[in-house]
């Protein structure tokens, strides 16, 4: 069975008087295996971002499906949603959502302390993940006081610490500068390589390379998907980027 | 650039920042009001005066334009604060820092303007109400010229203009300490983690526990009257003191323990608290003042008003009093005096009950020892004696009670005839004369008439008026020109039976009665003069009123002004945290979660400072008793039950505020989806 599935999602906003409807998915399928990491493409306007939200339950989708493990996440109860995210998701996005009020070590224990953890354990759960993020030496520090590429590292902690069984991240490297970027990119392959199922919304055809799999979409569809399979990371960008191409100017012939 | 174009800049930076703006106008403006009424009730309201309420209304307004500066100084660095990015794109754009500094100031000058022009308005509006009805209620004479009081006016823009510039420099030195960058990212800057100040800390404790060792330590009645300002001012510095250095240790010390600080409703609240304890510390110190100041207020003239029965009785002691005061050698004669009182009553028909008629003489002196000697004029010295000197025959018509006292002898009653140093004392010397002493009583003198009076009383019981005479003409010799030309004291005092018509009828009786018969002194004041309680009653009743509703007024207003900082505060805070509660739950706090840390949150901003208030208002209790009673008002158990539902009431008005700014607030940061 698949990690997560997604059956003949479809959302359609309506503008607040009842106006102009605007339909942001079309009838979205694709599903992700346990231990994948899938990149999702696409352009500005494309629907990327609504899939990514009703998948970590932040919004509801006018019709379909979306099962976690097996579990519909669309039909969960308000009271139970919160837990449910805290439990089975993490997050990681673009602009990082650190708490200026925290420092580091409470920001990622924030959902830890939301679920009633007990403090030691907490600790015991930290010092692996600061470990492998490299962020051991900044943990007392505040967000306004490190840079980009470390606020990015600890919300990856943040995400990471619950062990939870899907990471969502949400243009991830999209603040960040060329290195901090590949420092990341290199952070969620490990991660990958542990186990650890990531599915990444983004813009960048060099973090999309980093993944196993790269679903484009398009008017709310899934248009293609390329799997990186035994390629090198250099190859499948220039096949990403030659999809991309394609997908573009294919998009011009349609209409 | 062209003429009018920064302050057009400046009208379009206020409006277009209405939210903003808006509710920093209604600020001024009511800070202003209230000052206004606050200087025009205490130097333009005559009745007050007459109560000697003037310096009590001295005190208010001095805490009123403590707490408008510091109030005004914060709510302004919270403006600022969300405009620093307008300014930056403002530099971006080529505007020079100076520009923006005119800009500024002419932003200053509208606000300034407006408030003063619609606070003062308003405030001559309220001013008016409440002096009619505080007139009513005194029941003067409601014709009375209503006056704009000029004074009041010019203190108002005195204090405000101090204000305006205060905030002026500090806005302008934010402008100019940062660079544009800065500027545009003002507003989500984090704010640097105060550190925990301990020489401040030290300080606030210092302040504090000097007002609080004034107010439960001074026992002499002058004293508190004249310290009572110094203890209100220092417990206000250590409030703010401690508020603001306390406050951080302690919630610093809450998130050490960690036992504590891991749990969910704890974690954001403290978190949060520390993060913006700068702003808090100033606001809550000055809703733990205002709340205190309600208390205070509310307190003392509702047990006043309550309690006006028992200040009357302590007032009037006896239904009517007579008394005279006359110099020596005259043809008065208080035996005659006596005997007039009874005649009217015996035409009116009463009875007289508890009556009381003695003739005494006053001599003030300092003490050597057991020699009573000249005081020395203009001494301001404490050790002042005041000896109230009369005959057997007299002391026992005063107080019932028979002492024996052989000729050049001298009974003594006293607190110092009880003191160690007197143990052996078998005479005393007055002004150079020597007395064997017939006995002594250690005890203080409860001699009504006197009791007010600043100097220790003496009372000294002689065998014959023809001796208290003697004393009286050593003193005009000792004295010389300072001596009281009107040294004789008769004092005649009683009950009556009969209805209040019937007092009344008989007090009017005996007052035409003695302005037909006695004449009036060399400076054209009666040699008699007599009160009555009844007639006195109402307007003793009303005068208590129109305090009472001073009170409540004055205390509504303070109210107005806490409730008004606190959801102030609380709005502009909830914006703040929008962004924190949106990032929270999207890590996964839920609705439940958020409403709980909100009202932690909200909980621990109200109930700190009444907390502290009610603190305040215990230590505060020994002198506020001392006050009253120097208003005549001795009925501590009254004052205390007053002060206890004063404090209810207000916890109850205060809760209901919680719950309707916990719900706004919750209403802010939730984010629906």
């Amino acid at each position: 069975m698949p990690l997560l599935e997604v059956k003949n999602l479809k959302k359609v906003y309506t503008t607040r008087f009842g106006g102009a409807q605007v339909q942001a998915l079309r009838a979205v399928n694709f599903s992700v295996e346990r231990g994948e990491y899938v990149a999702i493409m696409g352009e500005s306007g494309s629907g990327k971002t609504t899939l990514l939200n009703i998948i970590a339950s932040l919004d509801k989708p006018t019709a379909g499906k979306v099962l976690l493990a097996g579990e519909d996440v669309t039909s969960i109860a308000e009271k139970q949603l919160s837990v449910f995210r805290r439990k089975k998701l993490g997050f990681v996005f673009q602009d990082f959502n650190l708490l200026d009020t925290f420092c580091i070590r409470d920001n990622i224990f924030l959902p830890l302390v939301l679920s009633g953890e007990d403090h030691k354990k907490m600790e015991e759960k930290l010092i692996p993940i600061a470990k492998k993020l490299r962020i051991e030496d900044i943990l007392d520090k505040y967000p306004y006081e490190v840079s980009g590429g470390q606020k990015q590292r600890c919300a990856v902690a943040r995400a990471l610490i619950t062990g939870p069984e899907l990471i969502l991240a949400d243009e991830p490297t999209g603040a960040l500068d060329s290195r901090a970027s590949d420092n990341l990119l290199d952070m969620f392959s490990r991660i990958n390589g542990e186990g650890q199922t990531i599915l990444m919304v983004t813009h960048s055809v060099k973090a999309a390379s980093h993944a196993s799999r790269v679903l484009f979409i398009r008017d709310g569809e899934v248009y293609t998907q390329l799997y990186r399979g035994e390629r090198t990371k250099e190859a499948f960008y220039a096949d990403i980027a030659s999809s991309l191409t394609l997908l573009s100017v294919g998009g011009e012939e349609h209409a | 650039m062209r003429k009018g174009f920064l302050p057009r800049l400046a009208a379009t930076g206020l409006s277009s920042n209405r939210q903003t703006y808006l509710p920093y106008f209604l600020t001024c403006t009511g800070t202003v009001l209230m000052f206004y009424n606050m200087c025009a009730l205490a130097y333009h309201t005559s009745v007050l005066s007459e109560v000697s309420l003037s310096s009590l209304m001295t005190i208010g307004v001095w805490v009123t334009a403590i707490f408008a500066v510091i109030f005004l100084f914060y709510t302004n660095s919270f403006v600022i604060k969300r405009r620093k990015k307008e300014f930056g794109i403002y530099n971006i754009l080529g505007l020079e820092k100076k520009h923006i500094g005119i800009t500024m100031l002419f932003e200053s000058l509208y606000v300034y303007v407006g408030s003063m022009v619609l606070g003062v308005g308003l405030g001559i509006l309220f001013n008016k109400l409440i002096t009619l009805l505080l007139y009513r209620m005194l029941r003067f004479d409601p014709n009375f010229q209503f006056a704009i009081s000029l004074r009041a006016i010019l203190y108002c823009a005195v204090l405000f203009a101090g204000i305006a510039l205060l905030n002026l420099l500090y806005n302008l030195l934010q402008v100019r300490l940062s660079n544009p960058i800065q500027l545009l990212h003002g507003s989500n800057a984090g704010e640097k983690e105060p550190k925990a100040k301990w020489i401040t800390a030290l300080l606030g404790v210092v302040t504090l526990g000097a007002g609080y060792w004034l107010a439960i330590t001074i026992q002499d009645p002058i004293e508190v009257l004249m310290l009572f300002f110094v203890a209100v001012i220092l417990v206000i510095m250590g409030t703010y003191l401690l508020f603001t250095a306390g406050s951080v240790a302690i919630l610093k010390l809450l998130r050490k323990n960690k036992r504590y600080y891991y749990k969910p409703a704890h974690f954001t609240t403290i978190s949060g608290m520390i993060y913006r304890m700068k702003q808090n510390a100033a606001g809550l110190a000055s809703i733990c003042i205002l709340s205190t100041a309600v208390l205070v207020m509310i307190s003392t003239t509702v047990s006043m008003f309550v309690g006006s029965e028992d200040v009357l009785h302590t007032r009037y002691p006896e239904e009517i009093e007579v008394t005279a005061s006359y110099p020596a050698g005259t043809e008065f004669d208080a035996d005659a005096l006596l005997e007039n009182t009874m005649a009217v009553a015996g035409q009116e028909g009463r009875k007289i009950e508890n009556l009381k008629a003695y003739t005494s003489t006053t001599v003030s002196a300092d003490r050597e020892g057991n020699a009573f000697i000249p005081a020395a004029s203009g001494s301001s010295n404490n050790d002042v004696y005041l000896l109230v000197i009369l005959s057997a025959q007299d002391f026992e018509g005063f107080t019932g009670k028979q002492v024996s006292v052989g000729p050049g002898e001298l009974y003594a009653w006293g607190n110092v005839f009880g003191s160690a140093e007197a143990a052996d004392w078998d005479s005393i010397a007055v002004l150079g004369h020597s007395y064997p002493l017939a006995g002594v009583d250690g005890s203080a003198p409860a001699i009504g008439a006197y009791s007010a009076w600043m100097a220790e009383l003496c009372c000294l019981v002689t065998d014959s008026r023809d001796a208290v005479a003697a004393v009286a003409a050593t003193a005009q010799e000792a004295y010389g020109e300072t001596y009281n030309p009107n040294p004789y004291y008769s004092r005649i005092c009683f009950d009556t039976d009969g209805t209040t018509e019937e007092k009344t009828a008989f007090a009017q009786a005996l007052r035409e009665d003695q302005l037909s018969k006695y004449p009036r002194d060399v400076d054209n004041d009666p040699i008699v003069t007599m009160r009555s309680r009844e007639t006195t009653r109402d307007s003793f009743f009303s005068l208590y009123g129109g305090l009472f509703f001073l009170g409540i007024f004055l205390g509504s207003l303070f109210l107005m002004a806490t409730v008004l900082i606190i959801y102030y505060k609380q709005i502009v805070e909830g914006y703040d945290d929008k962004e924190r509660f949106a990032i929270m739950q999207k890590v996964g706090m839920s609705r439940q979660e958020v409403k709980r840390t909100v009202r932690t949150q909200v909980l621990l901003v109200f109930f700190i400072p009444l907390l502290a208030a009610a603190v305040h208002i215990t230590a505060a209790f020994p002198m506020l008793t001392k006050l009253l009673k120097l208003l005549g008002l001795e009925n501590i158990p009254l004052f205390l039950v007053c002060t206890i539902c004063t404090v209810l009431v207000f916890a109850l008005i205060y809760a209901i505020v919680y719950s309707m700014t916990a719900k706004v607030y919750y209403r802010i940061v939730y984010r629906k989806g």
